[in-house]
């Protein structure tokens, strides 16, 4: 599904590259729970941001579903963007002025989907993850497990192949933490393909394979 | 949609400060932006409603006296048919005489004002019937009324009026006259209005049918091609000029004239009347051309103020939005899709201010129109020729509104959004020039307001050199004759030890209730010269009544029967027949008499203060056909308005016709100076308004700048800074935007005051000092709007600000 050939990122800092991903090789197949690892500024977040199309690396070849994502244009690449990925963030990031509802609605209103079907996607979006009677409320009013379970079901309202998630419980604590990443787990099991960053041993044992990163290079695969 | 409209709300509710600053500044300048717009559009609407606009054209002379560029549209009464029969590019014409008359029917008698006028005038200009037609002044004894006249007269517009005898006092004379129409009122942007016509052979000053040297009339003449040309015209009437004023040709070559462009000396020209109204040449009641420029231009510098306003402030507000930006960008928003959204959020606002504007229009409107001479209405805006403009307007607005800072915010990339880092700026970005716009138009305008009050109140303080606080003029009307009615005022008055002093002119001082303005010139050879002098007639104790000193010579005495062929000449008319001694005691030939100059009277403003002072020759010989118009009656009182009410009691006892329009001499100097006094309420009002707005965004934009600064402040403090140090810090990067604003605006307001006091002889001290305080003040307003927000942050307790999380 992902096929990374060599990509480099840097910054130019003074005369030299300061690299924050070093030759990066890396295959993920349809249906993985991948977690990366990895210390502080090993590049974790800037390998799930290259993978998740937030950035753009220096160097290299980027195949998602056999196409030359960084060829294409920018227009082609947010639609693949809509149609395939969801992105879940540790600081959870609702949009503080939009309820639970319309926080879930918004992906699907960029995808110009109907009224009508937005309605019956987020319906059933709230009544997996049991927030039904919270969809009136602001992000302000949850607490931060109940705004990250929003978060995780705002990125599935598109249905995407791909969930990329960046610390998903950094801010939450460990009763939290595991209900995230069981609900993670069940979710891998009816078929979305999820990448995760994470500083825990506990989480990273969730999924079926660890990616282990130093100063932006793999380390043994 | 429904969903932009939600999220408008929320962000309105929780930035409720910024958002109340830009909808109010928006709401502000729509409303005067619309104020304006209907003026200005008023002001150029003028004669719109005459099919045959572009055909038209008033005549008027053209000369160059004294180097000074001389126009004039009175015309001898031959002119008109003359130059039709002679002109075939002229295919009708028709002359418009203006005078009083009394008009009577079994029940009612009253005067109006009345205009003579050639049967052609019907089909030349498009003035609507209530009934009749074209024709309707075919017949020497017809008279049309208009309509109010026709309400005031019978109460009535009916048709049964048409045909009825009316009797008809012109001059003093009573004829029985036939109405044949009734003309709806002349709208308010007709430069012609009447409240009757009658036959130009009706006209009294016409007495002589066939003297070309008398000129008492407008001629307005129909061209044949389909646009009048004033340049062809100007070519063909050539010929026609030098035939029938060979005289004045001659007599403007002797007195050493020089000549007019085209190398004529006296050249008869034509103003299309599309121009009639809007005219610098002094021709009829015209309005600086400058006026509907400066209204709109005014409009214009307000909307961009407001304008970059609501940009800047959402420009900042915006980084601060960044997060949400950058999220919705996350779950797939692309850059069109999120900007559509910002500018929708916008519109929302615009039409928020837009409809607070319209409201706040109309609640302005007859506060405005009781300060000017306006009649404005909101429903004048619902034409579609305003809609359209107004609607293209706004939707420009909104676009430049919301489109830019939509633009510049999606552009940017996640990644720095999501990190909450504006991207790095160069030192003079747009939120830096809009507010450095903003406050050189509010310099410009501030100065441009101070110079015109301050030359307003200069012209209505100065002092005319004679007494016009204590002066009451009294036109006499139509129906009296004017000697006779002077000298039962004089008996009346000599038991009423309220009055100190009566006399009279024929011309008035200043502009009265009455409405009349004239001044009469008269050109004279006086050894082997030709000069020309002002022309006035008093009577006796005018100048005692009126405390202008006589510097030579003395007063008109009642004692002396050889005064009436006496002259008093002031010092302007002395200077130019080579000084007093040259001139006292010598007979000029004026007339065909000759007057002896008697006395020299000390210079004083006979005319509005934009001219200088001309020479000014006054007599009281009551037999040349200058007759009394106007009694001066002096008053020794504290009360000035029960004085009036006491004068004008006592002159209703000699004239029961009289109509409340005696006035005060300094009343009727300022009314001179309505146009100007008109144009500072605007432009002072204009500039306050553009300083509040500006300051508002000055406000925003410290608001927004130094909440992004609240850590570096905290820091600072737990340094060891100063609450001046921090202030002034915070302080420094507005009040520099500031001070190149009046860099810039300075000049430019400089430069524009002294244009405009040009247009004056009498112009009060303009100095660097004046400038001076201006910027002393924007400055200072600036600094205190700033400082309301840069004091509370630099008192914040660093504890709170530098806490994490």
């Amino acid at each position: 599904m992902i096929k990374l050939e060599n990509i480099f990122k840097w910054y130019q800092v003074g005369g030299a590259r300061s690299f924050v991903l070093k030759d990066i090789n890396l295959h993920i197949e349809q249906g993985d729970f991948v977690s990366i690892m990895g210390p502080s500024g090993s590049g974790k977040s800037t390998l799930l941001n290259v993978i998740g199309l937030l950035d753009e690396p220096n160097e290299g070849k980027y195949y998602f579903m056999d196409e030359d994502v960084l060829a294409l244009k920018a227009k082609k690449r947010a639609s693949l963007f809509q149609s395939h990925m969801g992105y879940v963030f540790q600081a959870y990031h609702l949009i503080d002025e939009l309820t639970v509802y319309e926080n879930i609605e918004t992906p699907l209103i960029y995808k110009n989907l109907s009224s009508k079907e937005r309605k019956a996607i987020v319906a059933d979006l709230l009544d997996r993850f049991g927030i039904v009677g919270k969809k009136d409320l602001f992000p302000s009013q949850l607490s931060g497990g109940q705004q990250q379970v929003v978060g995780i079901a705002r990125a599935l309202a598109g249905s995407p192949k791909l969930l990329l998630a960046d610390e998903p419980t950094g801010n939450l604590n460990s009763k939290q933490g595991e209900d995230i990443m069981s609900l993670f787990k069940q979710l891998n099991e009816e078929g979305v393909t999820i990448i995760q960053v994470t500083h825990s041993e506990k989480n990273a044992a969730y999924g079926q394979r660890i990616i282990n990163l130093l100063d932006g290079q793999l380390k043994d695969i | 949609m429904k969903n932009a409209l939600f999220s408008t709300w929320r962000n309105i509710k929780k930035r409720k400060l910024q958002t109340f600053i830009q909808i109010s500044s928006l709401t502000l300048a729509f409303a005067v932006g619309i104020i304006l717009f209907l003026s200005a559009s008023f002001e150029l609407s003028f004669d719109n409603f005459h099919q045959n606009r572009d055909r038209i054209g008033a005549l008027y002379f053209q000369s160059q006296e004294g180097n000074k560029n001389n126009t004039s549209n009175t015309m001898p009464v031959p002119l008109a048919f003359t130059l039709k029969e002679e002109l075939p590019y002229i295919e009708k014409v028709t002359r418009w005489g203006n005078g009083r008359l009394v008009l009577k029917t079994e029940q009612k008698e009253i005067s109006i004002g009345t205009r003579y006028v050639d049967p052609d005038f019907f089909s030349i200009f498009n003035f609507e019937f209530s009934t009749g037609n074209n024709h309707a002044l075919d017949e020497l004894n017809n008279i049309v009324l208009s309509q109010s006249t026709a309400e005031n007269l019978f109460g009535t517009i009916d048709k049964s009026i048409i045909g009825r005898q009316i009797e008809v006092n012109i001059n003093g004379e009573w004829q029985n006259m036939q109405i044949s129409a009734i003309v709806k009122d002349p709208p308010q942007n007709s430069s012609l209005n009447f409240k009757s016509l009658l036959r130009f052979e009706k006209f009294p000053n016409a007495f002589d049918k066939n003297s070309w040297s008398n000129k008492n009339h407008d001629v307005f003449v129909l061209s044949k091609s389909p646009a009048i040309d004033a340049q062809f015209f100007a070519n063909a009437v050539k010929p026609f000029t030098e035939k029938y004023f060979a005289e004045d040709i001659t007599k403007l070559r002797r007195d050493g004239s020089s000549p007019n462009k085209d190398g004529s000396y006296l050249a008869l020209s034509l103003i299309p009347f599309a121009n009639y109204h809007l005219n610098d040449l002094q021709i009829g009641n015209g309005t600086n051309p400058i006026l509907p420029k400066l209204l709109l231009g005014l409009a214009l510098l307000i909307l961009i103020i407001s304008l970059s306003n609501f940009i800047n402030i959402q420009l900042v507000s915006a980084v601060s939005r960044s997060q949400e930006i950058a999220i919705r960008k996350t779950i797939g928003g692309t850059a069109l899709q999120i900007s559509i959204q910002l500018w929708l959020e916008t519109l929302i606002c615009c039409i928020i201010a837009l409809g607070l504007g319209l409201l706040l229009t109309w609640s302005l409107i007859p506060f405005y129109n009781a300060n000017t001479h306006y009649t404005l209405t909101l429903s004048d805006l619902f034409t579609w020729k305003h809609t359209l403009i107004i609607g293209f307007s706004f939707l420009i607005i909104s676009i430049a509104a919301g489109g830019y800072p939509a633009l510049r915010v999606t552009k940017e990339t996640i990644s720095s959004l999501i990190k909450g880092k504006p991207t790095v700026r160069n030192r003079w970005n747009v939120q830096r020039i809009l507010p450095l716009i903003q406050f050189t138009i509010a310099i410009v305008l501030v100065v441009c307001s101070v110079v015109v009050v301050l030359q307003i109140n200069h012209i209505k303080h100065m002092p005319l050199g004679f007494e016009k606080q204590q002066v009451i003029s009294i036109p006499i009307g139509p129906k009296m004759d004017g000697s006779q009615a002077l000298q039962r005022m004089r008996q009346a008055s000599s038991s009423t030890p309220l009055i100190i002093g009566v006399t009279a002119s024929d011309i008035n001082f200043g502009l009265g209730r009455d409405g009349n303005q004239s001044t009469s010139q008269l050109g004279f050879d006086y050894q082997g010269k030709g000069f020309s002098t002002n022309w006035q007639r008093v009577d006796f104790d005018y100048f005692s009544t009126l405390d202008i000193p006589l510097i030579a010579g003395r007063d008109f005495s009642t004692g002396r029967p050889a005064d009436s062929t006496a002259l008093i000449i002031n010092e302007q008319m002395a200077a130019q027949l080579g000084g007093i001694e040259n001139v006292l005691n010598k007979p000029l030939p004026l007339f065909d008499k000759q007057m002896t100059v008697i006395g020299v009277a000390k210079d004083y403003n006979f005319k509005d203060l934009k001219q200088g002072i001309e020479p000014l020759s006054l007599f009281i010989d009551p037999d040349l056909g200058f007759d009394i118009k106007y009694i001066l009656v002096r008053v020794k009182s504290n009360n000035l308005t029960q004085s009036l009410q006491e004068v004008e009691t006592l002159w209703k006892t000699i004239n029961a016709d009289y109509k409340n329009d005696a006035s005060y001499l300094d009343e009727n100097t300022d009314r001179m100076y309505e146009q100007e006094q008109q144009m500072m309420k605007i432009i002072s009002v204009g500039g306050i308004i553009a300083v509040v707005i500006a300051c508002m965004g000055l406000f925003a934009a410290a608001l927004v700048a130094i909440s992004t600064r609240v850590k570096e402040i905290g820091i600072r403090k737990v340094l060891g800074s100063s609450i001046l140090k921090l202030v002034l810090l915070l302080s420094k990067d507005f009040l520099q935007i500031v001070l190149l604003s009046l860099l810039i605006g300075l000049p430019i307001a400089w430069y524009l005051s002294i244009e405009w006091l040009n247009s004056f002889s009498y112009r009060f001290n303009f100095h660097f000092g004046i400038l001076f305080l201006c910027a002393v003040a924007v400055m200072t307003l600036a600094a205190l709007t700033i400082s309301i927000h840069t004091i509370k942050a630099a008192r914040t307790n660093p504890v709170n600000s530098l806490r994490d999380e």
